[in-house]
């Protein structure tokens, strides 16, 4: 009961007519950063952190949800357009919204997405209301030694999930990492790294690397290849169906709940809450063989997973202080900008801060199902602009939301350096939100690691033998050894596999 | 290509990492100061760099295994030119002109029409055709909404000191 009054009194606060307008106008801004290829979640939230920074905290946080809901909600319009995904998250939607589209059928896939992308934020949001609390309550029992594994296990699950190399992807991880240890170290304030230089003294900025990570280097990305043309084809009927959710129910509860899933394992990511809802739902379908051609299962699983996951993301974010995907990381940086601290004493010491982010989830919510029904149309416009004009502008952008947090000229250096960085290993395969986990995380791992070891006197085994964190090293170790064949073909040898 | 990409970037990250750790291991362990041996500030970036030389070293390692040395060179997959091209104006706008007491509107719109121009025309097949006035007086028009938009919206709204 407690908590429907905690959330009552967040619901009411945000219906002022500012509220109102600032998440109007940022699940927009969101669905048009989605919209436009190449443009992440991740950019759109770090590059709104950056105009927030002078609002409320509870302001400035319902207009960061609202861009990363709309931002994966709107990635799935390029994605049914022109076979090019808004986001990573949208790439499974893709495979049967541009089939449906191909079909003269677009309208139809953009009805399916605004479903899906609904029915899974509230379901999404329904798990965030009830498993924060608990989440944060059982973390309460957390020393050193678990947040060690804990946000050890986000950047390594980062790395293996999210490229197509987990060898890669860990290395970037421990970029990340790294990146975080530059600056004075956070327990004796001893420099390190800088090299003599103050402005290396404060610190890799957590918004100018991201901004150079997912901002500058995907304009190098874009700009080095050639455009090509848009084709753009909609004329059926674009709004989303009900009985479309009374026939897959089924399908919707099963994607939702894999999507919060997957969205609270540390550093996962919505992507993967789309492509394993999509999975389970062609395993358990009656019409697995439209899977690919225009399911509009499918679609509504992909949607449905990738839009839950996004309330499961920010449940860790909230109650552990690790986050479950990129997007959420900066989100949790923007808490801490914003003079919030994520973790388990958030329900003790800012319970109503935690509530007004499952209603400012809610009322994202409304808010694509607004923009759902009521602007699809005039937001295809917004894909007919040639990337050649979006880029050079969004680079402007991307200096300004470098340097506008601290008014340094060093963080544009800062962005330009990991942009760069970042692009030329891109390029090799080498994924980039385990660096972003990375430098989130980099301060918590630093500082348990060494404060585990004090407390121990120098003794590992408590990072082994304390019950959770046992079960966390596991879990550390076999996402790591997993990856290996000899190692997956010792383990098949004692399982039962297949008759 | 990729496998002896891959075999010079494990050699990066095998270099990059013994940097790092050499660096933490002649890092200040805060001796004089008396404190727990086990908190020195180069532990976890002595542990990174540890790791960064494992896995730079797996990396190339796996890329010797899977034929590095057989492989024949071929043309890198980006637009070199393209990409240069966008990275000589992103630099000169974001680390040559800015901060050097010009408008910030007026070297956003030097750096937006130059660019988009340049970027248009190398577009151009996949824009619809126009004359070269035209391109040139649409892009005058689109930078200079753009710089004075931006300029005002961070400075007025956001209450932004733009550099």
């Amino acid at each position: 009961m407690e908590g429907l009054a905690f959330l009552g009194k967040s619901l009411w606060g945000l219906a002022g007519p500012w509220q109102v307008f600032y998440a109007l106008g940022s699940t927009l801004v969101g669905i048009v950063i989605g919209i436009l290829p190449g443009l992440s979640a991740t950019l759109g939230i770090a590059l709104m952190t950056t105009l927030t920074v002078k609002m409320t905290p509870t302001d400035a946080i319902l207009v960061l949800v609202c861009v990363y809901v709309g931002a994966i909600y709107g990635g799935s319009r390029t994605g049914i357009l022109l076979n090019i995904p808004g986001t990573a998250a949208n790439a499974a939607a893709t495979i049967d919204g541009h089939a449906l589209a191909k079909q003269g059928r677009a309208g139809r896939a953009m009805g399916i997405a605004t479903t899906g992308s609904v029915a899974g934020s509230f379901f999404g949001v329904m798990c965030l209301a009830t498993l924060t609390p608990l989440l944060a309550e059982a973390a309460l029992k957390f020393q050193a030694f678990e947040f060690f594994w804990l946000a050890l296990l986000g950047v390594l699950m980062s790395g293996s999930l999210t490229g197509n190399d987990p060898l890669k992807g860990w290395l970037m991880g421990f970029l990340g990492l790294f990146t975080a240890q530059i600056g004075l170290d956070g327990i004796h304030a001893s420099e390190r790294f800088t090299f003599g230089y103050n402005d290396l003294a404060g610190g890799i900025a957590l918004i100018p690397a991201l901004v150079g990570a997912f901002g500058f280097a995907e304009i190098l990305i874009v700009l080095a290849e050639p455009a090509k043309k848009a084709a753009i084809n909609a004329v059926d009927s674009i709004l989303p169906r009900v009985a479309d959710v009374l026939k897959y129910w089924k399908t919707i509860l099963r994607s939702g709940a894999i999507g919060v899933f997957i969205g609270i394992l540390p550093g996962v990511g919505e992507d993967m809450g789309a492509w394993a809802s999509y999975a389970a739902a062609k395993r358990f379908s009656r019409e697995r063989e439209q899977f690919g051609q225009g399911s509009v299962e499918g679609m509504m699983a992909a949607e449905t997973g990738d839009n839950a996951a996004i309330p499961g993301a920010i449940i860790p974010a909230l109650a552990l202080a690790v986050p479950g995907s990129a997007p959420a990381a900066v989100l949790m940086a923007a808490m801490i900008i914003h003079g919030v601290q994520p973790g388990p004493m958030l329900m003790v010491n800012q319970p109503q801060f935690a509530y007004d982010v499952v209603a400012i989830t809610l009322v994202a919510t409304l808010c694509i199902l607004f923009f759902g029904l009521a602007m699809v149309r005039p937001l295809m416009w917004v894909l007919r602009v040639p990337r050649a004009i979006i880029m050079p502008i969004v680079f402007v952008l991307c200096t300004l939301g470098a340097y506008a947090i601290a008014s340094r000229v060093f963080d544009i250096w800062v962005m330009l350096a990991v942009g760069v960085v970042c692009f030329v290993l891109r390029r090799q395969g080498f994924p980039v939100a385990p660096f972003v986990l990375g430098v989130v995380l980099g301060d918590i791992v630093d500082k348990s690691l060494r404060r585990g070891l004090v407390i121990s006197d120098g003794d590992l085994t408590p990072f082994f033998t304390r019950p959770i964190a046992g079960v966390l090293a596991t879990v550390v170790i076999l996402t790591v050894l997993l990856q290996f064949q000899a190692v997956r073909r010792l383990f098949g040898r004692f399982l039962p596999g297949p008759a | 290509m990729a496998r002896r990409d891959d075999l010079g970037f494990g050699l990066g990250w095998l270099a990059f990492g013994a940097a790092v750790l050499a660096a933490s291991w002649r890092m200040d362990r805060l001796e004089s100061l008396h404190i727990n041996p086990w908190s020195a500030p180069g532990l976890m970036p002595g542990l990174l760099g540890a790791l960064m030389m494992l896995f730079g070293a797996a990396l190339g390692v796996r890329a010797l295994a899977q034929g590095a040395f057989r492989e024949r060179g071929a043309l890198p997959g980006v637009s070199a030119r393209r990409t240069g091209l966008a990275l000589v104006l992103c630099f000169a706008f974001a680390a040559g002109l800015l901060g050097h007491g010009w408008p910030f509107w007026l070297t956003a719109f030097a750096f937006l029409f130059i660019a988009i121009l340049v970027f248009r025309i190398l577009d151009r097949d996949a824009e619809s055709p126009a004359s070269p006035g035209r391109l040139t007086l649409s892009t005058a028009a689109i930078a200079f909404s753009a710089a004075v938009v931006i300029s005002l919206v961070f400075e007025r709204i956001f209450l932004v000191r733009l550099p």
